[in-house]
């Protein structure tokens, strides 16, 4: 999996479709977008992660030669789904022309997911990784574990 | 119904086969076991196409059908706008279809209005009510004082054929509360057929937003996103984003520019002022299609200079200077942006007029990578539709309306004021003048183009007898939860003298629905047909449908066959127009033209014209001959006209050709709008009023000069996840953000004494402004919310989102996870199939230790209408913040 963080308007139509092709609990994510502040400027930086453990990338879908549901549903393509051991794979070549590497990073993400255009302060921000956390510095869902 | 699976679909649609080809997935190498209990069988399973209706932006959307229930919702590669692309909404349809408070019986209140108690009934029983006090209305000749108001409403014009036919004008909208402050100034630039615009984004190379959260929530703005993201990513692009927080918008801008509330057109001028300064202004398309000399615009906007629009906006005078030169000079690869962020505000026409300005000046208009304009209305031939088979609704369509002119029974019925004013209307007015609800004097320019009306004042004027009311039905309406002053709202819908009899028809029990006296159950957008059109960002016109996948659940009935029934019971002659015994059969009328088979239509879901010519340059198409037979030609302004009587224009003389021109009464762009004045005039509005002037004007809202150290502009906004108050229920997009905390900057906060999670007590003030208000008591309305440190927040703005703190709306929107509060008879708990989510998992209700459901914010936002227009000037209220 290869996403390209330039492309991320963090709009969640992803992480939806994920829990609706899945019927993933309330509570429970296979991948979901971060919306962390930035620290160095104002805005948000927009960061999808991908479940180590419950994330198999849509393997129900592959037996019919269907893409991901998360890819399938990102509206600016900013993730690219293909297998990287194939030689020539498009996003073999993608990845090597953009430079993407795996998240630096000490919490447990999915290893396989090249990410482009990360920033250097990502790997500390993003706590738990996929799951809820009331350490979360992000703007949205755990604005419900505060308080 | 259209019953394909996966790989006959994706054979039609031919870029999705491609996509699906480059990845290459093969199954045996995806290791990982699939852990779902149940997972979509696609070799089973039908592809329905349809189209969403998970916001107001209505994408091309493919529904995976299982056992006769949606399971799933993609995008249709068809679809010229999208491509293919969804957001977050479009499986939102799944949330609301199969909700826990989903309607699916018609109910009966029993007890006092309000209490909350209801009685399942028969359709037969509801619609013999309700038909019985229709009718008499209609045998008293008194049709006006049935009222049916909605709140969204993409019948394309069914239901207007309904209250035509029954023969009353108000069928009243929320119009003024989303987007006539932006669609005015556009109608009057371009003419009536372009209430939206059609940027070439794909193509530019530079994008001057001015507070449109296109990335979010901006009204087609999922159309856009992909073309903005390919041409910035690809092509170097640059969008430079006015706002006053950070949103997503502004977080992927390459510039982002934070500005005071209500500035924007200080801004546009002083970047207008520096084109024309620095000699970048495109004066031969000025002089070709501008209706006012550039000479005069240089005068006026001498004292707009950067330095003036810095102290206005607190963007300083170098970036303007530096962003309007790199603007006119990536001309025609260039164009504006604006929605609400500039519009929204008292002095909001004015500054998208001001920013509309920018495009002519440097003449992109109807140029790659420019401002675009593309037919957004169903193909009756009108302006841009030239050559389209017509697609309209089927014959018989009901006669116009007699207009409430002096003589006529319903002038008389008008209060004494009122009649004086549109006494002394110009007769073009008067022709259109239907009553205080449907056409407000005071507010004409909500309804000299289309009628927008003015919906925030519905209540308001119900309230002081401007119109006599015997039945009030509802339509897919969140007034008494998300209108301004909502408390205005419940008081009049509450006191049965004003509202005798309130019907609301919905798919979902509300706040609304609350108060009713019936309700009666809507089909869901998955259950129902429609027809669709939308402006094209691919500037060629396309058309679609919405088709049912599933069959309504429980009683539910599509909208059509209710009002349908309903004409049948009044009789009288309407049930002439409801002649028809399945929806798909008016609806296979109404393509009838389309020179694809209906089957095809369905299979396909969009049709679009091959070979189109692209909506390039319309205004400078040549008239046909056919068109030009008959006309006659002004000699002195050029412009011809349909026939002798020289009242319709269909074109202007440049250079000896006959051309189109644009779709305005001078068949040119109107800079200068005698409108203005003339509305003002006609309505007492003092002529240096923002609003009442002939060219665009910047004059800083009044209340926001000085603020205090604890005063601040209380700003509302949406996320990409919801759809104003409607989207908080469905239960995927409540996960993401289920609250509304207020955001301030961290400067702000440490002035305050405040940090993240602190509550404030927050007190709205009435704003000023010669505009109506509900009342003059101080304040309108307080409440209480915590607050949310963010870096990229304005100092003096506050900001919240609207769409929380519902007290109705079942179990995921009011966060509670005990056995569903509203569930009661005529609802759908037993139906809907186990759902373990509801209200189990609800992890953010307070007794799962989250913070519930946030706080209902609109009841201490005032009613603010924006003079002449309407526009509710959401994004000017003052407010006080105080430590609770």
């Amino acid at each position: 999996m290869l996403v390209d963080l330039r492309r991320c308007i963090g709009c969640h139509a992803c992480s939806v479709a994920c829990k609706t092709e899945h019927r993933v609990p309330l509570g429970e994510f296979r991948m979901r977008v971060r919306w962390l502040p930035r620290p160095d400027r104002p805005g948000i930086s927009f960061l999808p992660l991908f479940h180590p453990d419950t994330c198999d990338f849509g393997a129900n879908r592959a037996r019919y030669g269907l893409a991901p549901a998360c890819v399938d549903a990102c509206p600016t393509d900013a993730l690219v789904f293909g297998d990287g051991a194939a030689a020539g794979a498009t996003v073999t070549r993608t990845a090597k022309r953009l430079s993407a590497k795996p998240l630096e990073t000490s919490t447990r993400t999915r290893a396989d997911v090249l990410y482009v255009s990360q920033e250097d302060w990502h790997g500390e921000a993003i706590h738990s990784g996929v799951e809820l956390s009331p350490e979360d510095t992000d703007i949205i869902y755990e604005q419900g574990r505060r308080g | 119904m259209a019953d394909l699976t996966r790989r006959e679909f994706l054979q039609i649609a031919g870029g999705a086969t491609a996509a699906v080809g480059m990845l290459g997935v093969r199954p045996e190498d995806v290791h990982a076991e699939a852990s779902d209990a149940s997972p979509i069988d696609y070799e089973r399973a039908r592809a329905v196409p349809t189209i969403c209706f998970g916001c107001t932006t209505h994408c091309g959307v493919i529904g995976w059908v299982e056992d006769g229930r949606v399971r799933k919702i993609e995008g249709n590669p068809l679809d010229p706008n999208t491509r293919g692309a969804i957001c977050s909404k479009a499986n939102g349809m799944i949330s609301y279809t199969y909700a826990p408070t989903r309607i699916v019986y018609p109910m009966r209140r029993v007890g006092k209005r309000g209490e909350g108690k209801w009685e399942r009934i028969e359709w037969d029983e509801a619609l013999d009510e309700i038909a019985s006090r229709m009718k008499a209305l209609r045998d008293g000749g008194t049709p006006e004082r049935f009222v049916f108001h909605y709140g969204r409403d993409k019948t394309k014009g069914f239901t207007k054929r309904f209250t035509d036919a029954f023969g009353t004008p108000n069928r009243l909208n929320r119009r003024s509360i989303c987007s006539s402050n932006r669609r005015a100034p556009l109608m009057s630039f371009y003419g009536r057929e372009f209430e939206w615009e059609s940027q070439d984004v794909e193509n530019t190379q530079f994008i001057l937003n001015f507070g449109s959260n296109v990335m979010e929530a901006h009204q087609g703005g999922l159309f856009m996103v992909k073309r903005i993201v390919d041409a910035r990513v690809e092509r170097g692009a640059k969008l430079v984003t006015f706002e006053v927080r950070p949103s997503a918008t502004a977080s992927v801008s390459d510039e982002f520019h934070l500005v005071k509330p209500g500035t924007d057109g200080a801004i546009a001028l002083a970047m207008a002022h520096v084109i024309v300064r620095e000699g970048l202004a495109n004066e031969a398309f000025w002089k070709r299609w501008a209706n006012h000399p550039l000479e005069n615009i240089r005068k006026h906007l001498e004292p707009y200079t950067p330095a003036f629009a810095e102290r206005e906006s607190g963007v300083s005078a170098a970036d303007i200077e530096r962003l309007a030169v790199a603007f006119a000079k990536a001309a025609p690869r260039c164009c504006t942006l604006s929605n609400r962020g500039s519009a929204k505000h008292y002095n909001g026409v004015q500054a998208d007029r001001a920013i509309r300005m920018l495009d002519v000046l440097v003449g992109n208009v109807g140029e790659p990578g420019g401002f675009c304009l593309s037919s957004p209305r169903m193909w009756k031939n009108r302006y841009g539709q030239e050559g389209l088979p017509v697609v309209d609704q089927p014959a018989p369509a009901p006669g116009p309306l007699e207009p409430w002119k002096p003589g006529t029974r319903m002038f008389a019925s008008l209060p004494a004021a009122v009649q004086e004013r549109v006494a002394a209307f110009p007769e073009d007015w008067q022709k259109r003048y239907f009553g205080e609800l449907a056409t407000p004097s005071e507010y004409p320019l909500s309804w000299h183009w289309y009628p927008m009306r003015v919906g925030q004042l519905v209540y308001p004027y119900i309230r002081e007898g401007r119109q006599k009311v015997e039945v009030y039905m509802s339509y897919t309406l969140g007034a008494a939860y998300g209108y301004p002053e909502a408390t205005v709202a419940r008081e009049v819908l509450r006191d049965e003298t004003l509202i005798p009899f309130h019907v609301a028809i919905d798919i979902s029990y509300s706040e609304q629905a609350a108060l009713a006296d019936i309700i009666l159950p809507d089909a869901t957008s998955l259950e129902r047909w429609d027809a669709h059109s939308t402006n094209s960002y691919d500037l060629v016109p396309y058309t679609g449908i919405r088709q049912p996948l599933v069959e309504p659940l429980g009683e539910a009935r599509p909208v059509q066959i209710l009002l349908r029934d309903l004409a049948r019971r009044v009789g009288g002659g309407m049930e002439h127009h409801f002649d028809f015994d399945r929806v798909e059969d008016y609806y296979r009328a109404w393509y009838e033209n389309l020179p694809v088979s209906w089957d095809e239509l369905k299979r396909r879901g969009i049709w679009q014209e091959a070979g189109r010519k692209k909506d390039y340059g319309l205004h400078e198409r040549e008239l046909p001959a056919t068109e030009l037979q008959g006309s006659a030609t002004d000699a002195e302004t050029g412009i011809i006209y349909r026939d002798g009587a020289k009242k319709q224009a269909i074109g202007i003389r440049v250079d000896a050709k006959a051309l189109r021109g644009f779709d305005t009464p001078t068949r040119k762009i109107t800079i200068h709008e005698p409108l203005f004045p003339l509305a003002a005039r006609h309505t007492g509005l003092p002529l240096d009023d923002v609003n009442a002037k002939a060219l665009p004007e910047y004059q800083p809202i009044s209340g926001h000069e000085d603020l205090a150290d604890d005063e601040f502009i209380l700003t509302t906004f949406k996320w990409n996840v919801h759809t104003q108050g409607r989207s908080t229920y469905w239960k995927h997009q409540a996960e993401i953000v289920h609250t509304n905390d207020i955001f301030l900057s961290p400067e702000t906060g440490r002035r305050l004494g405040l940090e993240t999670g602190d509550e404030v007590t927050v007190v709205v003030r009435r704003p000023r402004g010669r505009t109506y208000r509900s009342g003059e008591d101080e304040p309108v309305g307080t409440f209480r919310n915590r607050v949310r440190l963010l870096n990229g927040m304005h100092a003096k703005v506050a900001a919240c989102s609207h769409h929380a703190g519902h007290w109705e709306h079942g179990p995921v929107a009011q966060a509670r996870t005990e056995e569903d509060p509203t569930a009661r008879a005529g609802m759908s708990a037993e139906l809907r199939g186990g759902d373990p989510d509801v209200p189990e998992r609800i992890w953010w209700a307070k007794s799962e230790g989250g913070t519930g459901g946030g706080v209902a914010i609109n009841d201490a936002l005032p009613i603010n209408p924006t003079p002449l227009v309407g526009g509710q000037c959401w994004f000017d209220n003052v407010c006080t913040l105080r430590k609770a």
